[in-house]
């Protein structure tokens, strides 16, 4: 069995599998099929149903089940919600696994995940991975078409 | 309708995210319908002999033990019950149902076929090239009720 406590190294190996096996695209292509089946009940269904705050909500489970170090920010005025992460647990246990080589582009799975699922609903993800070294990163859900009055 | 802030710290929670079992799944049902059967295997040895290299040393060194501790803390770690046997030559243990399994199927969603291989694959690999024999005596596709042994090689 592998225990959701070690999904993260074992996701890590998955991604390095996918790239041996079809390159960079292998590994898009499944981030694509994990976009629409896993996010499909939970994310897209309360992003579709109350918008940002859908979002709010689904992060705000997540990331206190995966004990994580953040401030989520909404601003429906502004049509902005922000998740500022100051220690990413998964990020940071592939930082302490020394004795093995990670992949390298683990990170990136969440915006290609989170935006494919966004995008049709008129909302963009964006991430800030300039720091992940550290285990920290700004991820942006921002409205599009917002009117500035 | 203003602004909502929420903080928190790492030490306000306990890690531990079921849903990763559900990524996990979906993982394994993809590797099987792009590569087959077999590349599904090939990508959970690789997985083994990366993360359990400090496990596998021992192993190697004949510490049956840290296989047992192992076993103990994965499963408290789930908060799921799990029976274990255990000499100086033999560790079996057994389990009711998959803690894994059991959550794919409480969440409506179906357990891969190969999720069988996340034992055999997984603890085959993680004996081989040791002084450990795994042997899976028994498994229930439907719920992951299983038993599994471990028994150094000279006493099997």
């Amino acid at each position: 069995m592998i225990s959701c406590t070690q999904f993260i190294p074992a996701y890590s190996e998955g991604f390095k599998y996918l790239e041996k096996r079809g390159g960079k695209k292998e590994v898009y292509d499944f981030w694509a099929y994990l976009s629409d089946h896993y996010l499909k009940d939970s994310l897209q269904k309360q992003a579709v149903e109350k918008g940002l705050r859908g979002c709010f909500d689904y992060w705000e489970k997540a990331l206190n089940e995966e004990a994580a170090d953040f401030t989520m920010t909404l601003d429906e005025d502004e049509g902005i919600f922000e998740i500022a992460m100051h220690h990413c647990p998964s990020r940071g246990m592939l930082n302490e696994l020394t004795y093995m080589e990670t992949y390298e582009d683990y990170c990136e799975h969440c915006e290609a995940l989170y935006d494919r699922v966004l995008k049709p609903l008129g909302m963009r993800f964006k991430m800030d991975l300039s720091e992940v070294e550290q285990a920290k990163c700004v991820a942006t859900v921002k409205k599009e078409n917002m009117r500035r009055d | 309708m203003g602004k909502k802030i929420l903080d928190r710290k790492a030490s306000d929670n306990e890690y531990f995210h079921r849903d990763f079992h559900l990524s996990m799944n979906m993982l394994l049902d993809y590797i099987l319908m792009r590569f087959g059967l077999e590349s599904v295997k090939e990508y959970l040895t690789e997985y083994t002999k990366a993360y359990h290299q400090p496990l596998i040393q021992e192993l190697k060194k004949g510490n049956l033990e840290a296989l047992k501790e192992y076993i103990e803390e994965i499963y408290e770690k789930e908060k799921w019950p799990v029976n274990i046997e255990y000499s100086n030559d033999n560790l079996t243990f057994s389990i009711e149902a998959c803690p894994g399994m059991s959550y794919i199927i409480d969440s409506h969603q179906t357990p891969s076929e190969a999720y069988i291989e996340t034992y055999r694959t997984t603890y085959g690999a993680m004996c081989e090239d040791t002084t450990f024999h795994y042997e899976m005596n028994s498994f229930d596709q439907a719920t992951g009720k299983s038993r599994h042994s471990f028994t150094r090689r000279d006493k099997s």
